[in-house]
């Protein structure tokens, strides 16, 4: 199947002024090149820390900031010159803790939104009470509640209805899921899933690299204003040479000739020991080795070797372990 | 984006807050309404009704009753809630919207930021100068009969073209206040604007007693104007001399319409490049 680029962004630029007192006039350059794209029915995930020009980003491609360099196209149309066209198939979801009219109810805010959009009074006001009930807001008879009296989660799920209410062909949100409570998350992330199967495409920012890894297809990571890495959640983990964690308890005996084993015959980065309450002693190494290498290294010592294996985890490296590894935050790596 | 979208959601939101705040409605009606009848009954406290009446029909040249005198201050009454309703309200509620509520997200990913002003500050003071001054249809209709009503509508158009020219004023005060100052307590400056306009207005004492300072302060606004035209359709009904006070009104309205455009589109650009 051909993939069809839906939002492209190139050597996007974007400085900001500050002014300092009457005279003074600093510059801060928030995106210095950041380049992407994304197919269309992908969930693709913004990642950097604080800072680093997501948000920027996510502004730009929602008409709401002007680039001062690069090109960002969404569907085809230029985000400055058909800023117009472009509004009409995006639904955004920004700083979900505010946004809305405190003394209207949660209902009228999104029929005041979809009247803006140019959506007719029955269509805003059908499309409101459906987007309501897809996000939950109806069934905790929210929607009739003035916005001052909604929880930070009530909150969230309403500034993602509003990024439904006009069925956008594109998502754009940044940090989603920020104060929801366990399940809200998951109702959220299992609606984004649902959706990009649907065909739209899904761009969005968060800090939960557990969340991001379970529903994304694609991932940028941004730092200081610039791509640092881009690709699928397992292409980033492999690109960093991501090792994998093992931890496994074995008796005072074994311990010498299960470490070296684990030495000799796996790549091993880092491999130290302790002494566990239970009398047992706690092996813990960094290995580099794939999953089946360790697996045979470990059944071959204690097959051939006679060492005793009393409990074994093997942790697999997590988006997040690429995240940090990538951004230099990671030290083991 | 059509402008009729815009209009469309900012008189849903109208009467959304209208249902939500008709407590403040009720206020409204009932503070211009002890100001009209005591600006009549309060000096009858120190002389009789005779004598108030008499100055009365000095202070405007013309012979007035007992009715006439509390239609003529009922109806100038209107102009107090018309211009504190409309300034204070845009120019709050385009600070709201832009420094606490954060809806101005709203707003921008969905209209320009000029299309948005411009609408608010027409939409609002017209819906808002019926709202505010609905209490005069059964004052004005005990006191005139069915011709209360009549004169009501009178009222309503001039009081309505004088909103118009303040809702785009307040608009520009507004951007001003936004976009341009650091001010954080805007109802500050509501509250301050509304009295000088009011004050050099003719309202509270008849124009050719205000001080020129305050006169001229107050000829930049359509409120003397108003005022004048509330007088001359209470007192002489809808004649020729009507037409003076309509040509200003206009002027004024061309004149604040083109520089908030102006304003908006600027502002527009700014609040997108950041």
């Amino acid at each position: 199947m051909m993939l069809v680029k839906t939002i492209i962004v190139e050597h996007l630029k974007k400085r900001y002024r500050v002014r300092e007192g009457f005279r003074k006039t600093r510059f801060i350059d928030a995106i210095k090149d950041v380049s992407f794209s994304v197919n269309k029915g992908e969930i693709h995930a913004l990642l950097g820390p604080n800072g680093a020009g997501k948000t920027t980003t996510i502004k730009i491609l929602s008409t709401l900031l002007l680039p001062d360099g690069g090109f960002v196209s969404i569907n085809g149309y230029d985000v400055v010159k058909e800023a117009e066209k472009v509004r009409k198939i995006i639904g955004l979801a920004i700083d979900v803790s505010k946004g809305f009219y405190s003394s209207l109810s949660g209902f009228e805010n999104l029929v005041f939104y979809g009247l803006l959009k140019g959506l007719s009074l029955s269509d805003s006001r059908r499309r409101a009470r459906e987007v309501l009930e897809l996000v939950g807001l109806e069934e905790l008879r929210a929607s009739d509640t003035p916005y001052f009296a909604y929880s930070l989660g009530m909150r969230a799920r309403l500034a993602i209805a509003k990024a439904l209410l006009n069925d956008p062909e594109v998502l754009l949100l940044d940090e989603p899921t920020l104060g929801l409570d366990v399940e809200s998350s998951r109702h959220v992330r299992e609606m984004l899933v649902k959706l990009a199967g649907e065909g739209k495409t899904i761009l969005v920012t968060g800090h939960n690299m557990h969340e991001i890894e379970m529903i994304s297809d694609a991932v940028t990571i941004i730092n200081k204003g610039e791509v640092v890495a881009s690709g699928t959640p397992s292409e980033l983990k492999n690109r960093v040479g991501l090792v994998f964690r093992l931890r496994l308890q074995t008796t005072l005996d074994s311990e010498p000739l299960l470490k070296k084993t684990i030495s000799d015959s796996l790549s091993v980065k880092r491999i130290t020991s302790k002494m566990s309450n239970n009398g047992r002693v706690e092996i813990n190494a960094i290995i580099s080795s794939s999953r089946e290498d360790i697996v045979e290294a470990l059944f071959k010592a204690s097959k051939e070797q006679g060492v005793r294996i009393l409990d074994l985890q093997l942790m697999e490296p997590s988006l997040e372990d690429a995240y940090l590894a990538i951004l230099g935050v990671l030290d083991e790596y | 984006m059509s402008i009729r979208g815009v209009f469309t959601a900012l008189v849903y939101r109208e009467v959304a807050w209208l249902k939500r705040f008709i407590g403040d409605y009720v206020t409204i009606w009932l503070l211009p309404s002890i100001y009209g009848l005591g600006i009549v009954f309060l000096p009858t406290l120190m002389s009789d009704i005779d004598f108030v009446l008499q100055r009365f029909s000095n202070l405007f040249n013309h012979p007035m009753g007992l009715t006439d005198a509390l239609v003529l201050s009922l109806s100038l009454s209107a102009i107090l809630t018309v211009v504190a309703v409309t300034v204070g309200d845009v120019v709050q509620t385009l600070y709201a919207e832009f420094k606490v509520y954060g809806s101005f997200t709203i707003i921008l990913e969905t209209v320009s930021v000029s299309t948005y002003v411009l609408a608010t500050s027409f939409m609002r003071p017209l819906i808002m100068t019926v709202l505010s001054t609905l209490y005069l249809i059964p004052a004005l209709s005990i006191l005139l009969g069915p011709a209360g009503l009549y004169l009501y509508f009178q009222l309503l158009i001039a009081l309505t073209l004088s909103s118009l020219v303040l809702g785009v004023l307040s608009g520009i005060i507004g951007i001003l206040i936004v976009f341009y100052t650091n001010v954080k307590r805007p109802w500050s400056v509501s509250s301050t604007i509304v009295p000088i306009m009011l004050s050099g207005a003719g309202v509270y004492i008849p124009i050719h007693l205000v001080p020129l300072i305050l006169k001229t302060i107050s000829s930049i606004t359509p409120v003397p104007y108003t005022v004048e035209l509330i007088q001359l359709i209470v007192l002489k009904g809808f004649s020729l001399e009507v037409s003076t006070p309509l040509v200003i009104i206009a002027m004024l309205f061309t004149a604040y319409y083109l520089t908030a455009f102006g304003i908006s589109k600027n502002v527009d650009v700014r609040v997108r490049k950041g």
